[in-house]
């Protein structure tokens, strides 16, 4: 075994607990000195809105979103986005290193038990044609995920732009669900790597909305 | 068409599509170039053209059901979708009046050992040169590199460590001052094919039968022990000779000069002619992280007596502080120094100029560092992560100077270990075989 970020040998010493227990051991995917670099968020002390750390009710940018199209998504992270982070998202988006796509396992698995019907936002047809992996499936692809949303392609990935015209993006996604599929789903969650300033997940919603859902949509990010 | 010839600037290299535009090759010659795919299906899964390695069907599969390499792929990655293109190696022009511009003597046995290498370069075969610390070992390669570029042969000097480039570099500029020359290591992106190149091993992936003499400098060094990738890096990258320096050869290379498959010379003494410091061997409980009394009256008395100063290695980064902080209480005042470091550099240069005068450390600097008059302390010398390579080095920061040719080092440990006990004797062979 070896950590999938440092490339170190693993080594796990498990609490007696664990081994006694009938639940199956699952050995962690990265080691003690990779994950103390990640900031983990505090999930007391979060808006209730995004999932950020703060300690206000409703953060700025939520506001900002209620105030815009007069609703807030439910979010919540697992990490808050650090230059480590940084790091491991280039290493596994741009450079493709696909090795990395299991280091999030077990928090993802924690992070997305019993939330409803979890959707993936998939990546472009573009960046598919050029990674060979989509980056969301990828990280999520241990969990059952139902794929409604294709995503066109779009002029400039959102991670090359500034805040300002993140928040400018036209809609992108489009639902492949039937209006029966959809009346049949009570929650939705939708899934990605990453919350920035939360344009894509509105936009995802908005496009199940517009394909007639009328249920419940929250969303779990890797990291906010 | 004799594509033999087609852009000189690149040629011996391998490169993607994407590298080769960036180093300015337009379409239509990159299409004249021999191409092999990136990846491609094999025997045992997916096969590098780049690094050679293999990787299983399970491991290297994408979801488009392309391969990729994840061994190489710090110099990008690559998939089953790209083309490397070879650029053809053609030889220089002999330049039988190329003289190097070093003016420094050999001593007798640096002589004998200069001439092994020029035999081993005539007769294209691999060699190790096992010279112990402060040998001059980059002295002795002066002459087989001038020997290689008369011929007209590029010449690869690499080494796991970019320290060891960076300290290298200056050195043969000044030895070969009418030589072109480069330096290449992570981040300096793509350079042009030069007569003298210095690099990192990884670099090398990028080369494929380019080099008539490549010489590995500290080849036991990190990462290319654990790395089988780097090794097979520097086979693809040389036509020729292939040179392996150490002063502490892993126990692969010495089975190797254990079976004849490959030649060995001797360097057993230091240039001043002096015989290493042997290492004593001091039982403290916990390793002597908490430098109790005896050590400490020793340590103090070879920086008062022979005013030297004391380099302390430990294994682990968060006993740096620990240490320091017992010093502190007792009156010395030391510097911390480990590999992510922000200040490591400007650490290191104040400890050459003698301040302060204590050095704790982790194995970063065991080697490639002289001090010239500086004793050794190892704490826990019996950790698992020093081998028995790492104790020789560090052992060898000792007595460097012909002044100062017996500096105390001191393996303090909890327990006796088989490194040891290995690397105390090594350092005895070495020094008997210097004798005879």
């Amino acid at each position: 075994m070896e950590c999938c970020l440092c490339h170190r040998p693993l080594t796990q010493s498990w609490r007696l607990a664990a081994l006694m227990a009938s639940a199956p051991l699952v050995p962690p995917d990265l080691c003690g000195e990779c994950r103390r670099d990640f900031d983990r968020i505090d999930p007391d002390h979060v808006c209730t809105g995004c999932g950020r750390p703060s300690h206000a009710e409703l953060c700025g940018d939520c506001q900002y979103w209620r105030h815009r199209d007069g609703v807030t998504l439910h979010n919540r992270a697992v990490y808050h986005y650090n230059a480590a982070l940084k790091d491991v998202m280039h290493q596994y988006k741009a450079v493709g290193d696909y090795r990395l796509h299991t280091a999030f396992r077990a928090d993802l698995c924690t992070l997305c038990r019993g939330v409803g019907r979890l959707v993936p936002l998939t990546t472009e047809p573009s960046h598919y044609a050029r990674r060979g992996f989509d980056p969301v499936v990828g990280l999520f692809g241990h969990l059952k995920l139902w794929g409604c949303l294709t995503k066109n392609d779009t002029d400039l990935p959102q991670s090359r732009k500034k805040r300002g015209a993140r928040l400018r993006t036209p809609q992108s996604f489009v639902c492949t669900a039937s209006t029966a599929e959809l009346a049949r789903v009570r929650q939705i969650c939708l899934v990605d790597d990453l919350y920035t300033t939360g344009t894509t997940l509105h936009h995802a919603a908005q496009a199940l909305r517009d394909a007639g859902y009328r249920g419940i949509i929250i969303s779990r990010t890797l990291i906010r | 068409m004799d594509t033999s010839n087609v852009w000189p600037a690149l040629a011996g290299q391998q490169l993607t599509a994407r590298e080769a535009q960036h180093a300015g090759v337009p379409a239509h010659i990159l299409a004249q170039i021999l191409s092999v795919p990136a990846v491609a299906r094999g025997k045992y899964g997916w096969h590098c053209a780049r690094c050679q390695g293999w990787v299983a069907s399970n491991v290297g599969t994408l979801p488009a059901q392309w391969g990729y390499c994840p061994e190489c792929i710090v110099l990008g990655r690559l998939t089953s979708t790209d083309q490397l293109y070879r650029f053809p190696n053609q030889p220089l022009p002999p330049q039988p009046d190329l003289r190097m511009s070093w003016s420094g003597q050999l001593t007798a046995q640096q002589t004998r050992v200069a001439g092994e290498l020029i035999t081993a370069f005539d007769a294209g075969e691999r060699r190790l040169l096992w010279a112990v610390t402060g040998a001059g070992k980059t002295e002795m390669l002066f002459p087989v590199i001038e020997h290689a570029l008369r011929q007209g042969g590029r010449v690869a000097i690499v080494s796991p460590r970019v320290d060891v480039i960076l300290e290298l570099a200056p050195r043969l500029q000044r030895a070969f001052t009418t030589v072109e020359q480069a330096v290449r290591y992570g981040g300096t992106g793509p350079a042009s094919s030069v007569p003298l190149l210095l690099a990192t091993t990884h670099q090398l992936l990028r080369y494929y039968a380019a080099f008539a003499l490549v010489v590995v400098d500290e080849v036991d060094a990190f990462p290319f022990t654990t790395e089988p990738m780097l090794a097979r890096a520097v086979n693809q990258a040389a036509c020729g000779t292939v040179l392996y320096l150490t002063a502490t050869p892993g126990p692969d290379l010495l089975r190797q000069v254990r079976r004849h498959q490959l030649a060995v010379s001797y360097l057993p003494r230091r240039f001043h002619g002096a015989p290493l410091p042997e290492p004593d061997v001091v039982l403290a409980r916990g390793g002597g992280l908490s430098l109790p009394r005896r050590l400490l009256q020793q340590l103090r008395m070879v920086m008062t007596t022979e005013q030297s100063q004391v380099m302390i290695f430990v294994p682990a980064i968060r006993q740096l502080r620990q240490v320091q902080a017992t010093l502190a209480k007792q009156g010395i005042v030391a510097a911390t120094v480990y590999a992510g470091d922000p200040a490591r550099a400007e650490k290191v240069k104040a400890f050459r100029d003698g301040h302060p005068r204590v050095l704790v450390t982790t194995t970063i600097l065991e080697r490639g560092v002289t001090i010239y008059n500086c004793a050794v302390m190892v704490l826990q010398a019996d950790a698992p992560l020093f081998g028995v390579s790492a104790l020789v080095q560090m052992a060898g920061r000792a007595g460097r100077d012909r002044e100062h040719a017996d500096n105390p080092v001191w393996f303090v440990c909890a327990h006796y270990t088989l490194s040891i006990r290995r690397a105390c004797r090594q350092i005895r062979q070495l020094n008997a075989r210097g004798e005879s």
